[in-house]
């Protein structure tokens, strides 16, 4: 459920954009920063908040990656699948991430804490292989130990 | 493209319900590379038997994510339902709302998928399609007339696909004329004629029954008169059926005693306008651009012509139409309005009476029509002095000035067309005044005699217009209800149940002729099995005044006989001189004796037009030329409509008049009954069809919000609605479409048949 403030925001929004579906994107990131999520009721409110069908809110919001459908876990990890980081055994590497923890790409390990995500180029190339912690903090040059490392320090925070 | 497209298409052809008229399939014959250069190890593959709701079915494998299905129901259905999630090869369709695929023409998408990933879990696997031979016919739903295949094989319906006619339906279906067709061979239809023995209805035989019928007539004509006797012929009947009915009891008995509106709530419902002012021909409500003012009044065309709905929403958004709507409460047509007015339920007329106050103060009338074709203008302008603008605004709670901006528009478009529909026709039962408005208006602002311009009265059954037409109305003759309740000796019902419809008191003698052992029928003396529109040929007219032919696709169930068979057969035995062999044979009969129908023969109608037939694949595809259409249909009909007075006599004189409304209702406490019709019900028809059974909706009645909260009523409460001497118990539907002190029931609901439009009803909760 979005708060009263949120929906009041998602109404402002309506009135910069001469079409509904334009509010959309930023209706999903303003309540995906509200709920962490976006869970089917939210989805729901966004699409009577502004007139259109769940289907429709649904759409966009998958069809953008960072916009979360599942409840994601307490840390998100995006790790780069683009050709510079491929080039300097990223592959690898995500391959060893899965297996430390017990999910696949798109997934939430099994203990809830982390999700992994796949992104293009997280703009670090020249430390490739790269991934991003909470959209804040970028890992870089990674081998199996430094991301053992991370991922034990994730679990415990 | 072709082996991209082919990289994860699953390639089961041999078990896939679009093998045969698959454009993916047609056209990799046609085209494709015979080896692809991918590895058939990195085929994707996906979900294949996805329900999206009870009537359709998605195979996600072989979807080719070409977006056809969303945008029809984005662009055309207006029903955003159906959307794709995800992206890049994880990209697949869904539906979110509740019912999922919630839409009434979510049938279509079959038909435009142009592989088979969408298919008809009713048709799904159970023919190919070329084993299907097609029979153009009509849909018998509504009375919009949509023009269709009947798609036979053993001697059943496996299939009904839309027969492309740009004037009525151009390639679309709703559900219900797509899906609702296995009544046709149900095991419950009649197969042999039953007579009363006893307490018991038993087998007979034709020749029995008939006489039987024959000489009770003929005793009670000689003991009571000839208007002992009545006849209610339903309106599902073809023109055929309803012309020799009529002509029975004129003709052969003598008698005035006929009607078709069983179960209508009114009895003045614009016959005489549409006669006079009827929309002109070629007026084609798929394609109405920005000159074109369309208004809406007292109608629901969603649940009650959906095609109708589908086609004015698409001339909008598509060609700019001018789209009004008024009504009591807000429907779904609404929302594509450049004006939504809703006026107090039961002062429609004061609507349409300040509209026209409004334009003859601004002098917005057509002075050269008026000169040429209106006798009283004069006169009418000065009966109009007492009601202003402003007078008639608060009589039915639109503002002024909205009234006025309706008025401008309406008179100063080029063309304008009024559909009218059940909530206006029937809203003061048996008060003229919303007729005589609509005509005015018309008349005012010259808009009739052409195409795109006049009254369309949107009727409820597939052959309203038809009955309407031959007569069938109680001119003189003892009306509906008096019939059903026994002052008629002896009673002839043809495709209708009456005692479904109300009260019902079984007359001395009482003959049923349907498909079914309706309720009706089980009170009957003698019942007589008719053959359903599948199995014979005939013709209807839609509400658009479209005459239309439609195919026997089947054989005979049992011994059951065409309607117009048995009424021969009768008149025959009451010493009339009939010879009707076929069907055919009464038409012409009509094309040369009812004005109307003037040289409406089935070679007439049929005109030899052809249509392509779609292509099965026979020889060899790449010889073929890319447009794939092998064989014709021959003697297909695309339907002629009749032509209104104002059309066919250019030269005549019109009345104004006014009447005032019938007193107004004193301020009542209770609430304002509004009746509409659910597109899904339980009639005769339907009920045979599982697949659609669980898209009928529990009856309910839906109340405002305001009043909900007054008394303490919830939605989906359980809810007493009383009224007169009767109590029903209903769910409750809150929210915004109905306005404050007003409730709306459908009327076609279990338990919610023969509402009395109009009347106040007292709410409660249970
Ligand atoms: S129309 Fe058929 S192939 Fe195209 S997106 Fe829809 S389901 Fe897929
Ligand atoms: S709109 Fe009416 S005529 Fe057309 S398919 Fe539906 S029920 Fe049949
Ligand atoms: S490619 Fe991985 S950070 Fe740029």
């Amino acid at each position: 459920m979005l708060s009263q403030q949120a929906k009041s925001e998602i109404q402002q929004l309506m009135t910069k954009y001469p079409d509904a579906r334009s509010a959309i994107m930023p209706a999903l990131h303003l309540a995906q920063r509200e709920v962490g999520w976006l869970p089917d009721d939210v989805i729901q409110e966004i699409g009577d908040l502004l007139g259109l069908s769940k289907t429709e809110v649904n759409g966009v919001a998958t069809f953008y990656t960072m916009y979360a459908r599942d409840q994601p876990g307490r840390h998100t990890i995006m790790f780069c699948a683009d050709l510079p980081c491929a080039l300097r055994g990223a592959d690898e590497m995500l391959e060893h991430l899965e297996h430390k923890l017990g999910c696949r790409a798109s997934q939430t390990s099994p203990d809830g804490k982390i999700t992994l995500q796949e992104a293009e180029c997280l703009g670090g190339c020249n430390h490739a292989p790269v991934m991003l912690i909470d959209g804040a903090e970028h890992a870089q040059d990674l081998t199996s130990e430094k991301i053992d490392e991370i991922i034990e320090r994730l679990r415990n925070t | 493209m072709l082996e991209f497209l082919l990289t994860s298409h699953p390639l089961d052809c041999p078990i896939c319900d679009k093998g045969g008229e698959c454009p993916l399939q047609n056209l990799t014959m046609a085209y494709g590379p015979g080896k692809s250069r991918f590895p058939v190890e990195s085929k994707f593959h996906n979900e294949k038997r996805v329900p999206l709701g009870d009537l359709i079915m998605l195979d996600r494998e072989r979807c080719i994510q070409c977006s056809r299905c969303v945008r029809l129901q984005d662009e055309i259905a207006d029903d955003h339902v159906l959307g794709f999630q995800a992206r890049g090869r994880g990209l697949e369709i869904v539906s979110l709302s509740d019912p999922p695929f919630d839409s009434k023409f979510s049938g279509n998408t079959i038909d435009i998928c142009p592989v088979g990933a969408l298919t008809s879990r009713d048709f799904r696997l159970s023919a190919r399609v070329w084993e299907v031979r097609d029979y153009p016919s009509v849909c018998a739903h509504c009375s919009v007339g949509c023009n269709i295949l009947i798609g036979e094989r053993d001697h059943d319906i496996k299939r009904i696909v839309p027969r492309e006619n740009e004037s009525v339906n151009e390639i679309f279906l709703c559900d219900k004329g797509r899906f609702v067709h296995h009544f046709a061979t149900a095991p419950e239809r009649l197969t042999t004629p039953l007579i009363r023995r006893g307490w018991k209805l038993e087998v007979g035989s034709w020749n029995e029954a008939l006489n039987l019928v024959a000489s009770k007539f003929a005793e009670t004509r000689t003991q009571h008169g000839a208007s002992a006797l009545g006849g209610l012929g339903g309106d599902r009947a073809s023109n055929e059926d309803l012309y020799l009915f009529q002509k029975l009891f004129r003709q052969v008995i003598g008698s005035n005693n006929l009607e078709h509106r069983v179960g209508w709530s009114a009895t003045n419902v614009g016959a005489d306008l549409v006669r006079l002012y009827g929309a002109g021909v070629g007026t084609n409500l798929g394609a109405l651009d920005k000159n074109v003012t369309v208004l809406v009044l007292g109608a629901d065309p969603e649940e009650e012509q959906p095609v109708i709905r589908l086609r004015l929403t698409k001339s909008v958004r598509w060609y700019g139409a001018n789209l009004i709507v008024a009504n009591g409460r807000v429907t779904k047509l609404a929302k594509h309005a450049k004006q939504s007015l809703v006026y107090k339920y039961g002062a429609e007329a004061y609507f349409l009476l300040g509209v026209i106050r409004a334009i003859v103060d601004e002098g917005l009338e057509n002075r050269d029509f008026i000169a040429a074709r209106v006798a009283n203008f004069e006169e009418f302008a000065k009966s109009l002095e007492p009601n202003t603008v402003e007078r008639c605004a608060e009589l039915c709670h639109v503002k002024p000035e909205k009234i006025r901006d309706a008025a401008r528009q309406i008179a100063q478009s080029p063309n304008l067309l009024i559909l009218s529909g059940r909530e206006a026709m029937f809203a003061q039962q048996n008060d003229p005044a919303v007729a005589s408005g609509i005509a005015a208006l018309l008349l005012i602002t010259g808009h009739v005699g052409r195409a795109n311009n006049g009254l369309i009265a949107l009727y409820p059954h597939n052959n309203s217009m038809g009955a309407l037409d031959f007569g069938l109305l109680s001119e003189g003759g003892l009306s509906v209800r008096e019939m059903a309740s026994g002052k008629v000796r002896a009673l002839y019902a043809m495709a209708c149940d009456p005692a479904a419809a109300g009260e019902f008191t079984k007359p001395a003698f009482l003959v049923v002729q349907d498909l079914f052992l309706t309720e009706t029928a089980k009170l009957a003396d003698v019942v007589l099995p008719a053959q359903s529109f599948a199995e014979r040929e005939g013709t209807f007219t839609n509400t658009e005044r479209r005459v239309q032919l439609f195919r026997a696709a089947l054989k005979p169930i049992g011994e059951s006989k065409p309607d117009w068979w048995i009424i021969a057969e009768i008149a025959k035995r009451l010493g009339a001189e009939w010879k009707y062999g076929r069907s055919s044979e009464i038409m012409e009969e009509i094309a040369a004796t009812a004005p109307r129908y003037a040289g409406m023969t089935y070679a007439a109608l049929a005109e030899n037009v052809k249509m392509p037939r779609p292509a099965y694949g026979q020889g060899n595809p790449s010889d073929q030329p890319t447009e794939i259409a092998m064989g014709e249909l021959e003697n297909v009909s695309s339907g002629k409509a009749w032509r209104s007075v104002a059309e066919s006599e250019p030269n005549a004189k019109f009345e104004l008049v006014w009447n005032e409304p019938g007193q107004q209702s004193p301020e009542d406490s209770r609430q304002y009954l509004a009746v509409a019709r659910s597109l899904y019900d339980r009639g005769t028809l339907m009920s045979q069809t599982q697949i659609v059974r669980p898209r009928v909706p529990k009856p309910w009645v839906e109340i405002n919000s305001q009043d909900a909260e007054q008394l303490g009523i919830e939605n989906g409460a359980r809810v007493r609605v009383s009224f007169d001497s009767r109590v029903i118990e209903l769910t409750a539907r809150v929210d915004g479409h109905v306005p404050p002190d007003a409730v709306l029931i459908p009327s076609n609901l279990d338990g919610t048949a023969a509402l009395p439009l109009g009347a106040r009803v007292k709410v409660e909760k249970v």
